[in-house]
């Protein structure tokens, strides 16, 4: 009986090994598995013959009519675990890989592409095989994306990070990125979500209908973290048309970083300016604010600044062009005040200016356009027959005139009213195209001939 | 909705405390020497910032310092006199000027002239010029050339005293059967305003001649008038600031007369006044208004909003009764700050008068100084307005 045994095992292992080599010369011949000897890319021990590595033989005659004589020497990732290190041990793993279903991606015996894969480096068709393609087949593309090179970002196994990415979100971006990086390591302001939050909290990493990958088109991205100028935006009387244009947020914001405060290219004049800069912007066309500033001997204390918000608020506001506060269109306005002592009319003036110029017939403190103790800014300006703007004798935004009197006169439909101001030590005098010549005099009143 | 003002007094709550102190300090000192240590007192309390403590007070020449003789004191002419503790008698006003503190005694009949630096506390009479004497002053101030203006309504006058302490001149007795000089103040151009209780108004006075320039505080419209004013100051830039018991309020002016605003009210809400009474400005614009009927000092920025109150009753130490003149100065920070808790930096030191509670060892003059503890600065504007956004 022991020998019996004996024989058959050694028997059994002649055999065994006796076949096996002649597998590796005689599986893949013209007539028997033909389709393998055409693979570009073989697996290595297809390679090298050894298909016995993968393949047992379980019954002698082979090939078997309607049966078959080999089965894997495992099942499923077992299998391939015998020569690879076995995955899915990480946070986050790939389905199939999971489930140890490596053949849903790999050919085992090779394939067309690198790493058993029917693919190449564009790996679209295989992943899109499971995946919904809608996503990846947007108007504006990753580039990555476009090419299908989805392992680029994503471990096809398994990662520690989430969506299987092969590293945290923002060092996966700036890996690529680096220009950026660079760039935002020496910029002075940086928008505090690209500093600290995933790039993908304001872009979708595959593709969008909006340009630059926004989750949505801006304003609407940005008023999500934003809340309140979101309310203020849907709810502003006078926008400011860029931000409902297709620029929108970005039209003066940097949307990364900036070299200035309120992530501004420049200074807050520079940027307005920017744009504010020809006689041709809007219809009827605004005024060319630069040409306007340029050269002036006298500057509005903010534009000095080099302001411009402390009057116009640039996201909108419910005011007569975008201005903080009330003030009227029109050049002719009765001033008007509150139950409450509220200043209606010249709300957005009299935050800087002292709001008592207008409140008292008879002054020695609230201003110096007085005769005597005459307040001529209450004449003018608060004067029951006809109230006058400030426009029609300052300029609000610079001039060549002392205290921002026009120079030039003030626009009055086809003509330039002259104001002819003059200025002495203790008072002066206008000749404009208002009324006749007349003097002031804060010492010596002058007296007016009725 | 706004706090109310702790207002109780507690006369059974101060017996019982009174009689802890007393079988505590017995316990321990066996009745010898009682040196009760307590703790600072701040307001508003921890674990808010510390805005104010109270420092010490003064109701006596050896309060003051050292040197507890009367004399040697340029503005007097008292002359040398014996070693004697000169208690200060019931006063009303107080001003503080040139490092010297200035108390209107008006039981007394006198003006006290405090000198913190050289210790020194007496008194100007009027004594060798029966022109110079006082009957009941109730407050005064003092002019960029040292000259001192009392109000003294029981003579129905202002007495000027020059820097020495002697008579220089009076005004005012032809102010009108039914005018009352209650307060005095100096404005930035040079002017005396003389607060008339009598008749409501605030007399603009040439402070060399006693002339009579124009009057403040009378319109048609009772709610921009004064009735039954009590107290005036005058800030840096000239605006005017009354205290008017007649409608437990504020009432601010310009120097043209103008009517500007009003604040308070009546109330024993935060905010609101009962019986205003001393008012003083600093160089910040914070105004102070002393409130008898409350019996604390509020504090209100320039548009009337209340900043805080301090000196409310109920309290170890610090509390005020029946508070009447206030003054805020910046001299001598140096010498007031060793009253101050560690860490608390003094920026400016706000005197107050107690008309009575000396029986509960409440001083004649309170002293508060105002502040900040180093290390616990406010949150900056920036980053709430910050945080609102988020909102």
């Amino acid at each position: 009986m022991k020998i019996n045994l004996l024989q058959l095992l050694s028997t059994s292992c002649i055999l065994l090994f006796s076949s096996s080599f002649s597998f590796a010369d005689s599986c893949v011949t013209t007539l028997c598995h033909p389709a393998i000897g055409e693979i570009k890319n073989l697996h290595q021990p297809v390679k090298d013959g050894d298909c016995s590595s993968c393949h047992q033989q379980k019954i002698k005659e082979h090939p078997v009519k309607g049966g078959k004589s080999f089965e894997l020497t495992a099942k499923d990732a077992a299998l391939c675990s015998q020569c690879h290190d076995p995955k899915g041990k990480k946070k986050v793993v790939h389905p199939p890989v999971k489930e140890g279903d490596c053949l849903a991606c790999h050919k085992p015996h090779g394939g067309s592409g690198p790493y058993l894969l029917d693919v190449g480096e564009n790996q679209s068709e295989l992943c899109l095989g499971c995946h919904d393609a809608a996503p990846f087949k947007q108007e504006f593309m990753h580039g990555p994306v476009a090419f299908g090179a989805c392992t680029k970002c994503h471990d096809p196994h398994e990662s520690g990070e989430k969506a299987l990415l092969k590293g945290p979100v923002r060092d996966l971006c700036l890996n690529c990125h680096a220009d950026f990086a660079t760039a935002m390591k020496e910029a002075a302001v940086v928008h505090p979500p690209v500093k600290k939050s995933p790039c993908t909290s304001c872009h979708n990493p595959h593709g969008t209908p909006t340009a630059l990958l926004l989750r949505k088109k801006m304003p609407d991205l940005c008023v999500g973290c934003h809340v309140a100028l979101g309310k203020k935006l849907a709810a502003v009387k006078v926008p400011h048309k860029p931000l409902t244009q297709e620029a929108s947020c970005g039209g003066c914001h940097a949307t990364h970083f900036a070299k200035a405060r309120g992530l501004l290219a420049g200074d807050e004049k520079s940027v307005c300016l920017g744009c504010h800069d020809t006689d041709k912007l809007g219809t009827p066309p605004l005024k060319n604010i630069k040409k306007e500033l340029e050269g002036k001997k006298y500057l509005h204390g903010p534009i000095q600044k080099g302001m411009c918000t402390p009057c116009h608020d640039p996201h909108g506001s419910d005011n007569f062009r975008m201005l903080k506060g009330s003030y009227p269109a029109e050049l002719y306005e009765q001033h008007k005040e509150g139950k409450d002592g509220k200043e209606l009319t010249y709300e957005l003036c009299l935050t800087c200016h002292d709001k008592s110029m207008l409140r008292f017939t008879e002054t020695t403190i609230y201003t110096k356009f007085r005769n005597g103790k005459r307040n001529l800014h209450y004449v003018h300006v608060v004067g029951k027959r006809k109230g006058r703007t400030c426009r029609v004798c300052h300029e609000p935004h610079a001039s060549d005139g002392e205290k921002l009197i026009g120079k030039e006169g003030m626009k009055f439909g086809d003509w330039r009213i002259p104001l002819n101001f003059t200025i002495t030590p203790t008072g002066g005098s206008c000749a404009p195209g208002c009324h006749r010549t007349l003097a002031y005099d804060r010492d010596k009143p002058v007296i007016y001939k009725k | 909705m706004a706090r109310r003002i702790p207002m109780i007094i507690g006369e059974r709550m101060m017996t019982k405390l009174a009689m802890v102190a007393f079988v505590t300090i017995c316990a321990l000192g066996g009745c010898a020497a009682p040196q009760v240590k307590i703790a600072p007192v701040f307001f508003p309390p921890p674990p808010e910032n510390p805005h104010v403590q109270y420092l010490t007070g003064i109701s006596d020449s050896t309060d003051v310092g050292e040197n507890k003789k009367q004399g040697g004191f340029s503005l007097l002419v008292t002359g040398s006199q014996a070693d004697v503790i000169r208690k200060l008698g019931k006063s009303y006003g107080i001003y503080a000027r040139n490092g010297k503190i200035y108390v209107a005694e008006s039981t007394g009949g006198a003006v006290v002239v405090i000198d913190p630096v050289k210790g020194t506390l007496d008194s100007i009479t009027g004594a060798g010029d029966p022109r110079g004497t006082l009957k009941s002053p109730v407050n005064v101030t003092v002019d960029t050339e040292g000259y001192l203006y009392v109000a003294d309504p029981a003579r129905k006058d202002i007495v000027v005293f020059d820097p020495a302490g002697k008579f220089a001149r009076s005004f005012g007795s032809d102010l009108g059967n039914y005018a009352k000089i209650v307060d005095v103040a100096i404005s930035p151009e040079g002017d005396l305003y003389a607060l008339d209780m009598g008749t409501g108004v605030v007399r603009v006075l040439d402070r060399m001649t006693g002339q009579e320039k124009r009057t403040v505080g009378k319109f048609d419209a009772l709610e921009k008038s004064l009735r039954l004013p009590d107290g005036i100051a005058v800030d840096s830039a000239g605006f005017i600031y009354v205290t008017n018991i007649g409608n437990s309020k504020l009432m601010k002016y310009d120097r043209d007369g103008n009517f500007l605003t009003a604040f308070g009210g009546m109330g024993d809400h935060a905010g609101n006044m009962v019986r205003p009474k001393g008012v003083a400005v600093d160089d910040a614009g914070r105004i102070f208004e002393v409130d008898a009927g409350l019996g604390l000092v509020q504090i209100f920025n320039e548009q009337g909003r209340l900043l805080m109150y301090f000196g409310q009753s109920g309290l170890p130490q610090g509390s005020l009764n029946m508070p009447a003149g206030i003054s805020v100065t910046k001299d001598n920070l140096d010498l007031y700050q060793k009253f101050a808790a560690p860490g608390f930096k003094l920026e400016e030191v706000i005197f107050v008068i107690n008309q009575y509670g000396q029986e509960y060892h409440i001083p004649r003059v309170s002293i508060y100084g105002l502040g900040h503890m180093e290390g616990k600065e406010e949150p900056a504007a920036d980053s709430k307005k910050e945080n609102s956004e988020k909102k």
